[in-house]
Formats: C-alpha cells, sequence, structure tokens
C-alpha cells in the first residue's frame, strides 16, 4: 500500500473515532505540520498552538474530509489556513512582520556573527515573512516542508506553472530583500 | 554592492535549499490529545443542558396543553349548559 493510500486508511479510522490511527497520522504528519507553521509565523510557541490547532480540527472534523484530494493535502490546507488566520490575529495584536524584520536587522551588529548558518537562517525565514502571501506559502511547502512542485500546486490549487512562476518571482524578491538587508547592515 | 556582500546574498539564497527542518517538541501529541478530551467534555456538558431545556420544554408545553384543554373544556360545558337552559324553561311552558 502505498503512503497516500495508507492516510487515507488510517484517516478512516479517526473519523470513526479511533485513537490509535489519530496518533498514527500525527506520527506521519506532526513534523511536516509544525514545520509549515513555524516557517509561517517563525515563533516556535505560535507554531507548538497552530499545530495543536490543526490536529484538534483533524480529529473533530475528519467526517468532513471529502476525498477530492490526498488527506496530506488537505491536513496541509487546514495548517495554512490556521497560519494565515493566526497572522491575522497577531497583526491585530502587534506591529507588522515588517517592523519584527528591522527589529532583527539592528541585533545583527557583528558581521561575522552573519556568517554563521543560524543567522542565515533567521535572515532567511525574515526575508520569506517579507513575501507576498502567494509566494510565501509556495516558498514555504517547497522549501521548508520539501514538499514536490505538484502537491503544492494541489495544496494552493494552482497549476504547475503557476507556482513554478511564484517561485520564481519569490526567489527573485528574496534575493532583492536580502541586498536590502545587507545595504542596511553596511550603513550600520 | 560589494562583491562580499552580493556574496553573502547568493550563499544566503542558496541555504534555501537545505534548511534545517525542526522537530514538533515531545509533549505536543500529549497536549493535542488532553485538548481532544476537554472538547468532548464541553460537548457533552452542552448537550446535557440541551437535554434539560428540551425537557424544561416539554414539561412546559405539556402543563399549557392541560391548561388549554381544560379551559376548552369548561366553554364547552358552559356553552352546553347555555343551550340546555332554554329547554327547560320550554318544558315549563306546557304548564302554562
Amino acid at each position: 500500500m502505498n503512503p497516500l493510500d495508507q492516510l487515507g486508511e488510517i484517516l478512516k479510522r479517526v473519523q470513526k473515532g479511533d485513537r490509535e490511527a489519530f496518533a498514527q497520522l500525527y506520527t506521519s504528519l506532526g513534523d511536516r505540520v509544525y514545520n509549515i507553521a513555524l516557517g509561517y509565523l517563525q515563533n516556535p510557541i505560535e507554531a507548538e498552538e497552530v499545530t495543536q490547532e490543526v490536529f484538534v480540527k483533524i480529529f473533530r472534523f475528519a467526517h468532513n474530509f471529502s476525498g477530492d484530494s490526498s488527506v496530506a493535502t488537505w491536513v496541509y490546507r487546514i495548517c495554512i489556513n490556521a497560519c494565515k488566520d493566526n497572522i491575522e490575529k497577531r497583526k491585530r495584536r502587534i506591529q507588522p512582520s515588517r517592523e519584527v524584520f528591522e527589529d532583527e536587522i539592528t541585533s545583527f551588529d557583528d558581521p561575522s556573527a552573519l556568517m554563521e548558518k543560524k543567522e542565515r537562517k533567521q535572515a532567511l525565514l525574515s526575508a520569506i515573512n517579507l513575501l507576498a502571501d502567494k509566494q510565501r506559502t509556495a516558498i514555504i511547502l517547497s522549501f521548508v516542508d520539501d514538499l514536490p512542485r505538484k502537491e503544492v500546486a494541489e495544496i494552493m490549487e494552482f497549476s504547475l506553472k503557476a507556482v513554478e512562476s511564484l517561485l520564481q518571482r519569490g526567489k527573485a524578491n528574496l534575493r532583492k530583500i536580502l541586498q536590502k538587508f545587507e545595504a542596511t547592515r553596511r550603513k550600520k | 554592492m560589494e562583491k562580499a556582500d552580493q556574496k553573502w546574498v547568493e550563499e544566503t539564497l542558496a541555504s534555501l535549499h537545505n534548511i534545517p527542518k525542526a522537530v514538533a517538541p515531545d509533549d505536543l501529541f500529549e497536549k493535542i490529545e488532553s485538548k481532544i478530551d476537554a472538547c468532548k467534555v464541553r460537548k457533552l456538558s452542552s448537550m446535557q443542558a440541551l437535554g434539560w431545556a428540551v425537557a424544561a420544554l416539554l414539561f412546559l408545553g405539556l402543563n399549557f396543553s392541560v391548561f388549554y384543554q381544560s379551559l376548552t373544556h369548561l366553554e364547552d360545558i358552559a356553552r352546553s349548559n347555555s343551550q340546555s337552559a332554554p329547554a327547560f324553561i320550554s318544558d315549563f311552558e306546557i304548564y302554562d
């Protein structure tokens, strides 16, 4: 049985309230959901909360799964929507992410620290956060969660061509943001 | 832009292809399960509340229906009494 069919079978059992099957579903998709949430929210506590929310929804609304897409696609869509809702709530609570990014720029004082892998990852994730919504989703699913382009297209309900174009534009914009980031650091 | 800066930008962009993956915290599934249980308890208590509301409605409905029935019954008795009264009078007319 291929992994997709296996998830379908597991979800059928979850629909009947089978907790063991639910644990299996979490083992298969938990880390992926957590990584998407982390990519979007860039905050481990919020990512954890969203992952909890996603799996509670999966358990409660498993019977709503129509079977039009794969189980993983359905789960990723729930996750993306939960992340977007969380970002909206955050926007209402605190300042927009751009300001967070500016704050992070000022914290990069030591040029040698910039070369460190961790700092580089932080800069990259901050830059991803500044992308337009669709470009950000395509980049997170493709690179943070390593999903194949076809699956990204299915999750986003776009054609493969549209996703490739989003990724191309997303990368070009990332380059511009990183250049700006570097220029700001130089000025300091 | 200086060459070194450009190099940093390109290297950072290239690191997009090998972003290290995070692992969900160990106790996350336990937290999810306890949330599901909490939802079930809430659902159960709301079902109980709904049950009480339905019972109260039935009780009130039955009471109202009994009250309404007794009212209409009294009206019927009064009507039949008033209809039978002239008959009594007409009975007395025989003796006139």
